[in-house]
């Protein structure tokens, strides 16, 4: 059964995001990945997450097809034009590749290579569009396409602060929803509660909620979100309850284990995210009997 | 006067002064792969830790704590020791200095000098063992390890030479020695000379001089010591006798206004006293009263208040709060103190039996000149003056400077110093070729593969330590009976350099292949027996350690025959399983010469751009935004130096330099691996970028956050700031400063508290740099500082003085009678007892500020500590190797520490210990290749049965069933603990250099006795 089709029909999904390498050698990224095999839905790849340059996604979500995956794939408009973008994705789709996220790309000024030039031709609303145009067989130049592609197409919602950002973040996925997103993806949280209750809001757009779930590894890093991302929830308990633990790396992993299974029944499914952990994703399965 | 030249490559470092700083130095150059040159004036090394008995705060031996160091200086090759050399000139500049050293002569050949000791039997007034150590005579030994050990000849008895010719039976007397110089090229210089301590012949009031039992706290050390004159029986000098009350004055000749006192404090008196009255309680027993009269107890450095403390809750010490006017000697020989109490007001005498004066450093008198030789500023106590930001260079580019020749300090900061010092001075000398190492001199291993065993046994008699208890004659007889041994003999102290080269050239005459060792534990000193081997030729697992000193002497003190029986046996089931052991040959991985610094506030920027210009690559990892950390929001140093700017151009720098990554808010979260090839992963923000770093060595700076706590209306009411505050006040707002009328100061904010019980140390200093600075803007206002004890160590008593003599009121006041503070609208007033004037004052302020110091962040090094497996002290500060001798490494191999992430510090401090641990990282990273030794499990692949129970076992998962089906474990990351080895039931993992073949052998020559 592929993705669109659990999304469709309400079932539960697991997604693992996984980076491709900075470089060629690919062997953790498939050891990785074979370790998970059964276990997931689908293996999100992202395209040069957070400014630093990698292998393009298109090839990783090649790859994971190749593999056996289901993958989904990263979309923004940073880097490249509408041609180069709807070129990249009709290819991606000839390579298997099914299905995509729409996302927003890190300011230039944030990436690893200070002087690359930033496209921004299109946003995210736009590329929605345009890909649901590739869909229906038409180019953004409206010349009809030799064979359409037929992509699931999601969309991503961000951390939110407070009430009115959050509101402002669900105006934008209503929009993106109206422009064809078919998922959203919501950022991490750490309230479960907080977080089932935006999920529920969110679900009023008529699409699946995918929250994501980020693995904390240590007790700094969730300090760190704590004071740096104040919409992700994270309370002094949840930080008490680490600096307790008597193996720490254990605790994270059976916390982000909790969160997923609370998300079950209330979302459509989860994102994984790892952040260089992927090698213990399984044990996060195994925590949460998954 | 004989001249020789020479041309040396002026990579050569000189080191002057051969005590414990001076070794330091030596040592950690040569680590780092420098040749280093070490002179001293006197005939054999050590200096003044030689001579101490313990060490505070851990009552270790001072020399069990240095003679190993004694020994490995002596040993190293990269350290060419030049004992009775003086320097007479210097010209040249950095990295191209011209020196020339003029050495006394000795009249003995120290290559064949064997200190016998025939020499001193038949002329004991004509040669020296390292003499004039101790008030018993001049022929005393200075300690059993004297390096070299050799004795040297009185210059006056010079002309009786011939006759000391014919008694030595090694022939080592020259007797045509005579003073000769040279002159050699060096790259750097670095100054460890020294300072004296105080020793006044006379001080008539107070009885020194006039009563045999007042005794300088060098002399009570020697006392108490057991190579000293009553060989560490605490017994008075006048009579012999057990005293039952002694009395420590501290302060003697320091902190004074009298001709012969100087006015600055130095630094280590207090802690010094404090422990000589617990060692003496602790061993002489708890009936002997033990009294320490004081001005202020000074006890700043690390964990150095929970001593005082344990002092006076577990030990009982006394503490008096008076400098006595003096001590007189009535007539039945007693001492009697006369002082004021200050809580009744009235004077009091007491008698004791024994007078303790603790006087402190002294600046030697060759300093003067020796200053004008290297053409380098003293200050005005005429110590080696250096900068605020400079704390090891002297005036002079290229001559650094450590120790107590910079200016009173105890033995861990020294160390610290030393280090730095290394790293500068390797920094300005040229960098020497590769491959000119002399560790490639060590010969060919020879091959002893089917040799049948020759055995060599060597006994120490370890001092009174293992010679005092059994019958080491007794024990080599009963080893040269048994099977296979062709040598067997005492070895005196068989780590002293001596003892080793006889081992080594017993092995080559007579074709040893096998060397068992009679001593103390392997865990200290195998790497010392093993290297002996390796130079001789040998594997250097060839060698086995019974261990009869720990293991027997010392747990049998009270039965010699028994003792003598165990030790038989101990060397016995060496000698049977030693020709089981087999040549083996260490594992090695690549080094990874790039560095990991944690933590980008000045610490880690110091060492991260020393590092950095030396060509090493760099990566800093800081949690914050912005780098610059607490030293970030300071202005001004007690010694007026700018600490903004000097902040600024260091971030200037780090941000600029090639060879440095500064992650900014990125967090550590994992860590793997060994010394050398250590992989960390961060999350590196704004995003959460996971990376993994490789590095070789990891520097952790991570700083410590000023507290504040909710106390004297700290936070409620305008009026109440820190110090920290208040240094930005006077900078930023100097008008407001210059209309306060009165302000005061408390001290130990937070502080030497039952919740936090250590002295933050920077806060009686930042108090005395606020108040000259507010007298400066505001000379009319009143200060009133309400302290605890002052601690204005070393040179920064000057500025307390100064302070004093401003104006500013000092008045003391106990824990547990706290000032009080009550705010009435706007105005604030304080009240607080006045001892003196025995009543309780109240006083309207415009400012107080809170001396509030620092406090760990306990969140933070808790989670570097749990990720890196680090130790931390019971206030959340890490925790280094050795308090006393490793100070900046920290418990796991490959990590320093430096600055305040170690505990509280200023400035200067945190800058040296950030060189320091640049210092020992550049040792670390030396060579190119990591050893890992040859502990490690092996798989007999035909044997195993794939069971999975090692895999299981193994508590670092490292074995596993590889693609042939067999059990498979990779000896580089194999931590050798054995583990699956004696799990394995088919018996097909073995453990490297613990083979059950050498342990059955070893249980077969200890039941032997039985069959």
């Amino acid at each position: 059964m592929s993705l669109n089709t659990k999304l469709t029909s309400g079932e539960f999904v697991v997604l693992a995001e996984m980076e491709t390498p900075r470089g060629v050698d690919i062997s953790e990224l498939v050891a990785n990945a074979q370790r998970l095999k059964g276990r997931i839905d689908a293996v999100v790849i992202p395209d040069m997450d957070y400014g630093a340059m990698r292998m393009s996604a298109l090839a990783g979500a090649a790859l994971m097809q190749q593999q056996g995956f289901e993958s989904v794939m990263h979309v923004y408009g940073r880097d490249r034009n509408q041609m180069a973008l709807q070129g990249d994705l009709l290819g991606a789709y000839v390579l298997g590749v099914r299905n995509v996220v729409v996302v927003g790309g890190e300011q230039i000024s944030q990436c690893d290579h200070r002087k690359a030039k930033p496209v921004d031709d299109l946003d995210e609303l736009s590329i929605l569009q345009m890909i649901r145009g590739l869909n229906q067989g038409l180019d953004l130049a409206g010349f009809e396409l030799k064979g359409s592609p037929a992509f699931t197409a999601g969309c991503t919602l961000p951390t939110c602060a407070d009430e009115n950002a959050f509101e402002a973040a669900l105006g934008q996925a209503r929009k993106k929803v109206a422009a064809g997103a078919g998922y959203v993806v919501m950022a991490p949280m750490f309230d479960l509660e907080q977080a089932v209750s935006h999920v529920n809001r969110i679900k009023e757009l008529g699409v699946p909620v995918i929250p994501t779930v980020l693995i904390l590894k240590s007790v700094g890093m969730a300090r760190y979100i704590a004071v740096n991302e104040p919409g992700a929830a994270i309370s002094e308990a949840m930080i008490a309850r680490i600096r307790k633990a008597h193996d720490r790396e254990e605790e994270c992993l059976r916390m982000a284990a909790e969160i997923l299974s609370g998300f079950k029944g209330a979302a459509g499914g989860v994102k994984l995210q790892a952040l260089g952990w992927e090698h213990r994703l399984p044990a996060v399965l195994d925590a949460a009997g998954m | 006067m004989a001249t020789e030249k020479q041309t040396q490559p002026c990579s050569d470092i000189l080191v002057v002064g051969a005590g414990i700083g001076g070794l330091k130095a030596a040592m950690d150059l040569s680590e780092a792969g420098r040749r280093v040159v070490l002179i001293d004036k006197a005939f054999s090394i050590g200096g003044l830790m030689a001579r101490l008995d313990r060490t505070f705060p851990t009552n270790n031996c001072d020399l069990c704590t240095l003679s190993p160091q004694l020994s490995e200086t002596g040993r190293r090759h990269h350290i060419e020791l030049m004992s009775g050399t003086q320097l007479s000139a210097v010209q040249g500049d950095a990295g191209r200095f011209s020196v020339s050293l003029t050495r006394a002569p000795r009249f003995i050949d120290l290559d064949r000098c064997t200190a016998c000791g025939e020499c001193y039997k038949h002329f004991p007034h004509w040669v020296r063992f390292t003499p004039g150590l101790d008030h018993r005579a001049p022929t005393c030994m200075r300690y059993p390890q004297a390096t070299p050990y050799a004795f040297s000849v009185y210059p006056e008895a010079s002309v009786h030479i011939d006759e000391l010719a014919r008694v030595c039976p090694a022939g080592a007397i020259l007797t045509e020695d005579r003073e000769r110089m040279e002159t050699r090229m060096f790259g750097a210089i670095i100054l460890a000379a020294g300072a004296e301590l105080f020793a006044p012949t006379r001080l008539d009031y107070l009885s020194r001089g006039l009563s045999s039992d007042v005794l300088t706290g060098l002399e009570y050390e020697r006392i108490l010591s057991a190579s000293g004159p009553t060989r560490g029986e605490l017994l008075r000098p006048s009579d012999g006798k057990a005293p039952r009350r002694i009395a420590w004055l501290q302060c003697v000749g320091s902190r004074g206004i009298n001709t012969a006192d100087v006015s600055y404090c130095s630094s280590f008196c207090c802690m010094a006293a404090i422990k000589e009255a617990v060692v003496t309680r602790e061993r002489f027993g708890n009936d002997i009263e033990t009294s320490i009269f004081h001005m202020d107890i000074r006890t700043g450095g690390k964990d150095y208040e929970l001593y005082y403390q344990r002092a006076i809750k577990e030990y009982g010490v006394r503490f008096v709060r008076c400098r006595p006017h003096s001590v007189v000697r009535d007539d039945t020989g007693q001492l009697r103190i006369s002082y004021l109490r200050e809580e009744s007001g009235r004077t009091e005498s007491e008698q004791f039996d024994m007078v303790v004066l603790s006087s402190g450093f002294r600046p030697s008198p060759e300093t003067d000149a020796l200053g004008r030789t290297l053409g380098i500023e003293l200050n005005r106590h005429h110590f080696a003056a250096t900068g605020g930001f400079s704390p090891v260079s002297t005036s002079r580019p290229g001559i650094y400077v450590c120790g107590t020749f910079e200016g009173p300090k105890d033995i861990p900061e020294t160390i610290v110093q030393s280090s730095a010092a290394a790293c500068l001075a390797m920094q300005t000398a040229e960098r020497p070729e590769p491959g000119a190492g002399p560790e490639d001199e060590v010969p060919l291993e020879r091959d002893v593969a089917g040799e049948p065993p020759r055995i060599g046994v060597f006994v120490c008699d370890c001092g009174f330590n293992i010679g005092g208890v059994i019958d080491v004659a007794a024990v080599v007889a009963h080893a040269a009976t048994l099977p296979g041994v062709l040598v067997a003999e005492m070895a005196g102290h068989g780590c002293s350099t001596a003892a080793m080269e006889r081992i080594e050239s017993a092995i080559r005459e007579k074709g040893l292949n096998r060397i068992v060792i009679g001593g103390c534990s392997p865990r200290t000193h195998e790497t010392l027996f093993q290297n002996t081997l390796r130079k001789a030729g040998l594997n250097k697992y060839l060698v086995e350690i019974a261990n009869i000193r720990d293991q027997d002497t010392w747990v049998h003190a009270n039965l010699p025959e028994q003792s003598t029986q165990k030790a038989k046996d101990l060397v016995r089931m060496a000698v049977a399983s030693v020709r089981f052991r087999g040549p083996h040959s260490d594992l090695v991985l690549p080094m990874n010469k790039s560095v990991l610094v944690v933590g980008g506030g000045v610490s880690g920027m110091t060492a991260a751009l020393n590092l950095a210009d030396q060509g090493f690559k760099v990566v800093l990892v800081e949690r914050m935004r912005e780098l610059g950390g607490l030293a970030g929001q300071l202005r001004k140093s007690l010694e007026g130096d700018d600490i903004a700017a000097h902040v600024r151009t260091l971030v200037d720098r780090t941000l600029a330099h090639s060879h440095i990554e500064a992650l900014t808010q990125t967090i550590i979260v994992d860590h793997s691996g060994m010394p050398g090839a250590f992989a960390t992963g961060v999350q590196a923000g704004p995003r959460m970028l996971y990376r993994h770093i490789r590095h070789g060595a990891t520097i952790l700076a991570t700083g410590a956050l000023p507290r504040r706590p909710a106390e004297y209306l700290l936070g409620e009411h305008a009026a109440v700031v820190t110090q920290l505050d208040l240094d930005g006040i006077i900078e930023d707002d100097p008008e407001r400063v210059a209309r306060w009328n009165l302000v005061v100061m408390i001290q130990c904010v937070g502080s030497r508290t039952p919740d936090n019980p250590n002295c933050s140390k920077i806060c009686c200093q930042s108090a005395v740099k606020n108040i000259l600075r507010i007298r400066r803007l505001n000379p009319g206002a009143r200060i009133f500082v309400l302290y605890r004890d002052m601690r204005t160590p070393g040179f920064q008593e000057d500025y307390a003085i100064e302070a004093r003599k401003l104006g500013a009121v000092f008045v003391q006041y106990e824990e547990s009678a706290k000032p009080g503070v009550c705010a009435v609208g706007e105005k604030l007033t304080v009240s607080f007892d006045d001892r003196i004037l025995g009543r309780r004052l109240q006083v309207e302020t415009d400012c107080l500020a809170l001396s509030t110091g620092f406090v760990s962040d306990d969140e933070g090094t808790e989670d570097l500590a749990t990720i890196f497996h680090l130790s931390r002290t019971a206030d959340g500060f890490f925790l280094e190797d050795h308090v006393k001798l490793r100070p900046v490494e920290l418990s796991v191999p490959g990590f320093t520490v430096a600055g305040t992430a170690h505990g509280p510090k200023s400035v200067r401090e945190s800058i040296t210990q950030a060189l320091a641990a640049s210092a020992r990282v550049q040792a670390l990273l030396a060579r190119d290749v990591i050893n890992l030794g040859a502990v490690a499990a092996r798989v007999d692949r035909d044997r195993c049965a794939a069971c999975l129970l090692c895999v299981r076992a193994c508590p670092y998962h490292i074995p596993f069933i590889n693609a042939d089906g067999v059990s498979e474990i990779d000896a580089t990351r194999c931590h050798g603990c054995g583990t699956c080895a004696a799990e394995c039931p088919a018996k097909a993992i073995e453990l490297v250099q613990f083979e059950d073949a050498v342990i059955s052998a070893q249980l077969n020559g200890l039941l032997e006795r039985l069959n």
